[in-house]
């Protein structure tokens, strides 16, 4: 383990363990759904037997509703693994883009749980030479400052610029008169060679480039 | 005689298929997927159960669980969550609802409860109703 994973070694567990059970809560829901249409095709293979008439048609749109749950829980599982494997290297070229709809994807039912809406838009294509798992961190850390201090819209905009020397991850539409940002969203920017801004509604994190 | 049942869950697809089958055994069932909504539902119809997730944009199920209470401490309320631990089962109860259950749930299991809270229900409608007419005749002197 690098330095820099090792000074937030306790947080990055309390990190870790906060996305799975996210992770784990969106799994119960699918399944919910699917054991629910599951016996539903049990349903009818009950009225079948009691003499009533199977509609083909209604069967294959249940059977449409289970695939798309399946796909959902897949998709969910999918970005499982794309987080279980963030901590396979301690450095390597990250692409942006790519973190960030891994990160606003894990964090969509923490932000639907504050009733704020996450949206990535003005995604311009950035690769940075970082820790992945820390970098996740520091994303997560700036989501969920931007979750608890949602502008009037409730709905936060999250973008990545590319510049010369440095990549900035912008999140806008928060709160005007929300507090500074606390002092690990800074440490973790740092220790990704990075910075964080906040003003104008908006936060800002610049990692360097080269 | 036929249940009157509330569901309350943020997932419409696991609201439309829980209640078609509950429909087809005879239920009565509303459904809704915003916690604020259900409780102005509960306020206008009388519901022998209703059966809320835990967890929902915007509310604590806990606190939408007292709500409910307040507003009618007859009504029956099963939580459904995503981990059911020994302590959320305590601070479920402690707050007043019938049960408390882990998803996914087996139909089964929830009609059982169901008939549970329409029982319990009409045994404290019932008890409303004599102690009612205990005041009125201890009033009137009878």
């Amino acid at each position: 383990m690098t330095s820099e994973r090792d000074a937030h070694a306790g947080e990055g567990l309390t990190f870790f363990g906060a996305v799975s059970a996210s992770i784990s809560h969106e799994l119960k829901n699918h399944l919910a759904i699917i054991s629910q249409q599951a016996g539903m095709l049990e349903d009818a293979g009950m009225m079948a037997e009691k003499g009533m008439e199977l509609s083909p048609e209604k069967l294959m749109q249940l059977g449409d509703r289970l695939q798309a749950q399946v796909r959902r829980a897949d998709q969910v599982l999918k970005n499982m693994n794309a987080f279980a494997h963030l901590v396979d290297e301690p450095s390597r070229k990250v692409d942006l883009v790519q973190s960030l709809e891994l990160m606003v994807a894990l964090c969509v039912r923490f932000a639907s749980q504050k009733t704020v809406e996450l949206e990535l838009s003005r995604l311009e294509q950035a690769e940075v030479a970082t820790d992945p798992f820390l970098l996740e961190f520091l994303l997560f850390d700036a989501i969920r400052f931007a979750l608890d201090n949602p502008g009037p819209s409730r709905r936060i905009g999250i973008g990545v610029h590319a510049r010369e020397r440095e990549a900035l991850i912008t999140l806008s539409g928060l709160e005007a008169n929300a507090p500074a940002p606390p002092e690990r969203l800074n440490e973790l920017a740092r220790a990704l060679s990075g910075r964080v801004r906040y003003g104008d509604n908006e936060l800002r994190l610049a990692l360097d480039r080269a | 005689m036929a249940e009157n049942v509330l569901l309350v869950d943020d997932e419409q697809e696991f609201l439309d298929s829980l209640s078609e089958r509950m429909k087809t055994r005879g239920i009565n069932v509303d459904t809704s997927t915003s916690a604020t909504e259900a409780l102005e539902m509960a306020e206008n119809a009388s519901y022998d159960a209703i059966i809320l997730d835990l967890k929902m944009p915007g509310v604590d199920g806990l606190e939408a669980l007292k709500s409910f209470k307040e507003k009618n401490p007859e009504v029956q309320v099963i939580l459904l969550t995503g981990h059911a631990t020994v302590e959320k089962g305590i601070e479920a109860m402690k707050h007043g609802a019938m049960d408390f259950l882990e998803k996914p749930s087996d139909l089964p299991t929830l009609l059982e409860k169901i008939k549970k809270a329409q029982a319990k229900k009409m045994i404290l409608v019932e008890k409303q109703a004599e102690d009612k007419i205990s005041q009125i005749v201890q009033a009137k002197g009878w």
